[in-house]
């Protein structure tokens, strides 16, 4: 009985030296790009926006910059159902 | 080539059999890397959005207290308001606070001033402001022709910038205007001895609900109470929102995982004549299984890494990422973002299983049902036949 053809391990006839070369490329690129995003993800995400963080502390803000000064989300301490924020203290100029 | 490795002869037939159907094989690789990197950016980005607003909200106060009357929020006597806090058990550090919103050269600013002394490591060379003198942020020093800035509210007035903030601390400084107590109340039309409001930090940050109602009769004004988990979860709510995108850009996702699935199907069947070959010669249904699995291995996997790898790069460095969540918000206002990638790993093994696992065992479904015939009944199935 013939053992089957994935037992078979014998020397690459020279057509199959380009097959080989694409093996190598598609293990090698995977292996590379899979160790470069775990060595990005292990080194980076432990010292995040640092200076971002002391900042917000230091100054005691309420949301971070990610909306235009005025608006809800920006200042979400100025939100309340019964203030009219056109005539609010300190926003009485803000368009 | 590796040298020295010898690689199984199933993979060098795979491999052989790929270089055969070489543009088949190459959509099918850019198919699988679009829809893993439309996929994974929409999740990253918004997976991202979430963590870094998460770890800024964690440095914010746990409450704001400002005062209220008919007229809306009124002043706070900074006194007055300290001693109403000192008796409350859990609170923590109440910090009055002077801020407010003014017009500045191109749209409103977000005035802000320490009474407290800004630490040497946070301050990191910058210059505090002294009177008449202000430190800006990114988005305000853009909008300046000189170091003079011209700011509007209830007694306008003109400062001289003597810095910026740096860049990476853009998530809280962007809008910022940063000049001392006297300028401020000056600007904001406070008098000496009162502030905007008080912020608070407790103890316990769990008593945060508990704790207002004893805040709110310790006040002898009416005072609203704003607490930081309710800005937390809006934010939660906002990334939450914006990883909905996830579910819009899966869509044509999901069709072209169809397309693929689909086109190999198909290859599936027109092979079935060639498989009816190789079994007349000794092969056996499971060789011509592992054949396709490996086959679909040597180019799912590479597609995949390629297209996880895309995403990652343009969800986390900037510029690209800036680009991405232009995109992604719909040129929502965004300062140059540094997004945090915590649980990034997690998303992107998820995404892998989520579109390898279904393409593999469509691979192995139809290789099965197409492989299982006797070899006489899958040389008839060959077109020319």
């Amino acid at each position: 009985m013939r053992p089957p053809i994935a037992q078979l391990n014998h020397q690459c006839p020279a057509p199959c030296r380009g097959a080989q070369r694409l093996l190598a490329i598609a293990i090698s690129a995977s292996v590379l790009l899979g160790l470069a995003a775990t060595a990005d993800l292990t080194l980076r995400s432990a010292r995040q926006n640092d200076s971002a963080n002391s900042w917000m502390k230091a100054m005691t803000l309420s949301a971070p910059a990610l909306w235009p000064a005025g608006s809800p989300m920006r200042h979400p301490e100025t939100l309340h159902p019964g203030v009219d924020l056109r005539f609010s203290a300190g926003l009485v100029a803000a368009p | 080539m590796i040298p020295g490795f010898q690689y199984p002869p199933m993979a060098i037939w795979a491999a052989r059999d790929i270089q055969r159907h070489r543009g088949r094989s190459m959509l099918l690789f850019a198919s699988l890397a679009s829809l893993v990197f439309l996929t994974a950016v929409a999740l990253l980005f918004s997976q991202a959005l979430d963590a870094t607003w998460a770890r800024l909200m964690d440095q914010a106060p746990d409450l704001v207290v400002r005062r209220i009357d008919a007229g809306g929020w009124a002043p706070l006597p900074v006194d007055d308001a300290l001693a109403c806090t000192k008796n409350i058990p859990g609170v923590l550090d109440p910090t009055p606070r002077l801020w407010g919103v003014v017009p500045g050269p191109d749209g409103p600013v977000t005035v802000v001033a320490s009474i407290a002394v800004v630490p040497g490591n946070v301050l990191d060379g910058i210059p505090p402001p002294s009177a008449g003198q202000a430190v800006v942020g990114q988005g305000v020093a853009r909008a300046l022709s000189n170091s003079r800035l011209s700011l509007g509210g209830r007694n306008p007035a003109t400062v001289n910038v003597i810095g910026t903030f740096p860049a990476d601390t853009g998530l809280a400084t962007h809008d910022l205007v940063w000049m001392t107590p006297d300028d401020a109340r000056g600007l904001l039309g406070l008098t000496p001895g009162q502030a905007s409001d008080l912020a608070i930090h407790l103890f316990r940050r769990e008593e945060e609900q508990a704790i207002q109602t004893d805040l709110a009769a310790a006040f002898p004004w009416p005072v609203s109470i704003t607490d930081r988990s309710t800005s937390a979860l809006r934010h939660h709510t906002r990334a939450v929102r914006s990883g909905g995108i996830a579910v819009v850009a899966g869509i044509p996702a999901l069709l072209a995982l169809l397309l693929i699935i689909t086109g190999t199907v198909v290859d599936t069947t027109g092979q079935r004549s060639h498989w009816g070959l190789l079994k007349s010669m000794g092969w056996t249904t499971t060789d011509i299984l592992r054949l396709q699995i490996v086959q679909a291995t040597i180019v799912g996997i590479p597609a995949v890494v390629m297209g996880l790898a895309s995403a990652y790069a343009v969800v986390f460095y900037p510029p690209a990422a800036g680009v991405t969540a232009f995109w992604i918000t719909g040129g929502q206002h965004l300062p140059a973002m540094t997004l945090v990638s915590t649980g990034a790993a997690m998303t992107m093994l998820e995404i892998a299983a989520m579109v390898g696992l279904p393409f593999l065992a469509a691979v192995f479904l139809t290789s099965l049902r197409a492989a299982a015939g006797s070899p006489w009944t899958m040389l008839q199935a060959d077109p020319w036949n």
